[in-house]
Formats: structure tokens, sequence, C-alpha cells
């Protein structure tokens, strides 16, 4: 093999490593080394063979950091728990409906323990002068419960405030949930819980533009299944535009 | 079979080492993801139910399916769960819609992939494993990395090339394999 110039990276016990394809991949390398490096591949099929292995290995790391951002900005990475901190496995005869209610009673007192540290921008803010605000009624679609929608935009945002009352009582596990809709294609986005029960008032931030891809809202009775699409059930809904 | 598909087999059929396995090459990953969602503060709650999930339900585990692919689609539901009964004044909408939207499936099988990569990453040579691993994921140079480790230059850009090239082959095998 001959003129494979990037002898700074040769390793005796490796005579392939001899073309610093991490450096050229990481961008970093100067131009001048760049074009080096570019003149050498274009003439040796051996460098280029192992510019597509290093490649691929590259594209996959830096997707996966991409993904899950650099380690020190995740401490807990570091020091996964061990096997011997999970919960025991369950007896045989223990099935999940069981365990549903504990796990909605810690879920809700988990969620009460972090309300205002998570989002200390929560708090309720001032509107500003500018803003303009308008209203929809949210009417029962079967059964009882009505409410009201009120959108502020305020800039680029729109605060959507919902408030609901005389909703029918909730069992163990359920909830009731927002989304927007588009009642012409039945295209739905997720928002959040709405209330805490029968009456309610929750708050969404939505991004500009947002709200031009839907027309109405829709909320729905939820179980606590674990299944993020829209129940069967729709309670309440109010057409905005 | 790859080594999570071994390892969802092992669940299946309760061998509890299995879940310690999945713990130590899965654990971390699925802990980054549950952060981006749910916080620091309910990531490490969810992932203990999240694994008390896996198994719980290891017998559904399709041996066909990519491991990776099933946990996360588990840990999505719990974080799904964990936002649906967070009672906040104001709801952060962009997050509820890149877990829940139509994002939220790319952005479950992009933390999976991820999953995979770490664990390939996890089984190569330690001086490469570590080199690539200040490369990527603490960002250092190789000139810092060199610096760090208190070793050539040239060694470094050596460990990264046999480093990258050996992830590569081996996340390749892993999904002939899997897919066989």
């Amino acid at each position: 093999m001959t003129d494979h110039f990037l002898t700074d990276a040769t390793d005796p016990t490796d005579p392939t490593d001899h073309v610093d394809l991490p450096g050229l991949l990481r961008g970093e390398l100067d131009n001048a080394t760049v074009n080096d490096t570019r003149a050498h591949l274009e003439t040796c099929a051996e460098c280029r063979g192992l510019l597509v292995e290093a490649a691929a290995g590259h594209a996959m790391l830096l997707r996966a950091v991409r993904s899950q951002g650099p380690v020190r900005r995740a401490p807990a990475l570091a020091h996964a728990p061990a096997a011997s901190d999970l919960p025991p496995p369950p007896t045989p005869r223990r099935t999940a409906r069981h365990l549903v209610p504990l796990l909605v009673a810690a879920f809700v007192v988990a969620a009460a323990l972090v309300v205002g540290l998570l989002r200390p921008w929560s708090t309720e803010e001032p509107a500003p002068p500018a803003a303009t605000g308008r209203s929809a009624t949210l009417e029962p679609l079967a059964g009882d419960g009505g409410g009201i929608v009120s959108l502020t935009v305020s800039g680029r945002a729109t605060r959507m405030v919902i408030e609901t009352h005389d909703l029918p009582p909730l069992d163990a596990g359920q909830f009731y949930y927002a989304w927007l809709l588009d009642p012409a294609t039945n295209k739905m986005l997720p928002l959040g819980q709405v209330g805490a029960g029968a009456e309610g008032r929750s708050s969404f931030d939505l991004p500009a533009g947002l709200l031009d891809a839907y027309s109405a809202i829709d909320v729905s009775l939820e179980d606590d299944d674990g299944d993020p699409q829209h129940s069967p059930t729709s309670v309440l809904r109010a057409t905005y535009a | 079979m790859d080594r999570g598909q071994s390892i969802g087999v092992r669940l299946a059929r309760r061998d509890e080492s299995a879940l310690e396995d999945a713990y130590a090459d899965y654990g971390p990953s699925v802990l980054a993801y549950l952060r981006r969602y749910v916080g620091a503060d309910e990531a490490e709650d969810v992932l203990q139910r999240t694994f008390l999930d896996i198994w719980r339900h290891a017998a559904r585990y399709d041996p066909q399916e990519r491991f990776s692919g099933w946990l996360f689609t588990i840990a999505h539901r719990r974080a799904v769960d964990t936002l649906r009964t967070r009672r906040h004044p104001v709801v952060d909408v962009d997050t509820v819609r890149e877990l829940m939207g139509e994002d939220g499936r790319e952005s479950l099988d992009r933390f999976a992939d991820a999953a995979d990569v770490r664990q390939a990453l996890a089984r190569l040579p330690e001086h490469e494993r570590e080199t690539l691993r200040l490369a990527y994921f603490e960002e250092l140079t190789q000139a810092e990395i060199a610096a760090r480790l208190d070793v050539p230059l040239g060694t470094v850009k050596a460990r990264s090339s046999r480093g990258l090239r050996r992830l590569s082959t081996n996340m390749r095998a892993n999904q002939e394999t899997g897919a066989q």
C-alpha cells in the first residue's frame, strides 16, 4: 500500500488505520487536509471501503446522540439503577387490574407534589394590553354537562381556557381529556386533561397557527389504559371557527 | 436472533437475569427518553413502572419483533399515562403533541434506534468504547480525548476509526440476525 499520507493516524498494530476518517467525518480537519484526504480516497479503493464502514458507524452514533443528548446533560444515564432496585416481580396471581387503583393514586400524589416545581412559568400571568379574546360554548353530545372555551390571542401565542360544569361523575381510573378536532377530516390533536372531575378549569398555551388547522374542541371520557388514542366517548364539543 | 431479542425471549421464560440484562442494556436509554417527556423528577418512577410492565407482560413479546421497539412502546404508554394524569395550571401543548401526536411514533423509533446503538457501543473493546463515548456523547475532539486519556493523538484516531467500523459491522450483523 502506498501514499497513505496521514501517517499520524497510523497504528503499528493495524496497518489499515492510515487515514483520519473520524476526523473527516466529525469536521475536525482543516480544508487543505480535507481536500488531500478526498484526493487520496479517489484513488484508494481500500480507504473508500473503510470510509463506508466508518460513515455508517458515525451516522448511527450521531443520531443516537441527537436523540438522547450528551451524557453530561443527563447524569442519571451513567448510573442505571441496579436490577435489585426494581420492584419485586409480581406473584403469578397478581394482575395489572389490581394495581391500577394504586398506580392512579401514585400518579395523583406525584403530580400534586410536582405542580409548580416543573413549570414555574405556569402561574397566572397578566395578559398584555394588546391581547384579544373570543369564546365558544361547549355543548353536551350525550347526557349532562357543558362548559365554555375562551381563547386569548397575545402576540404569537394563544391561551385556551376550558371550563366545564355538571359532567357525570368519574369512575376510578377515568378522566376527561381535551382535543383539537377538525370535523371535516376527524384529525385530532391531544391537548391535556380537563378538570379534576365534574367541574374544572384547565389552560393550554398553543403555538401560533395551530388553531388554524382545526376548528373545534372535543372533550372525551378516557380510561387510564395507556392507549393514547381518543376513546369512543365524546362528552362535550364546541366550534370556535 | 440478536441480543435484544434474546433478552425478550428469556424474559418470557421468567428468567430474572434477563430483567437485569434489559435494565443494564436499555435502562439509561429509556431513562433519557422519559426525562425528555415527563421530566427528571418523574422519569425514574416511570422507568420503574416500565420495567415492571415488561416483566409482567413478557409473554406478549414477539421474538420476531425488535426488542427495543417493544420496550419503548411500553415506555411511551407509561409516559402518556403520566402526562395525562398530570395536573398543571397550564399544559405544554408542544410536549404533549410530540409524545402523543403524529410525531410520537417517529420519536419512539428514534429512541429505540439510539438504544440499540448504545447497546452495541457497550460491547466494543473498552478502549474503543471509551474513545467513541468521549467523542460523541461528550463531544470532545480527538485532540481533547488524547489529552483526557493521556495517549498519543494517533492512538485516538486509530481507536476511533476501528471503533466506528466495528460498531457499524456489529449493528449490521444484529440487523441481519434479528431479521432471521
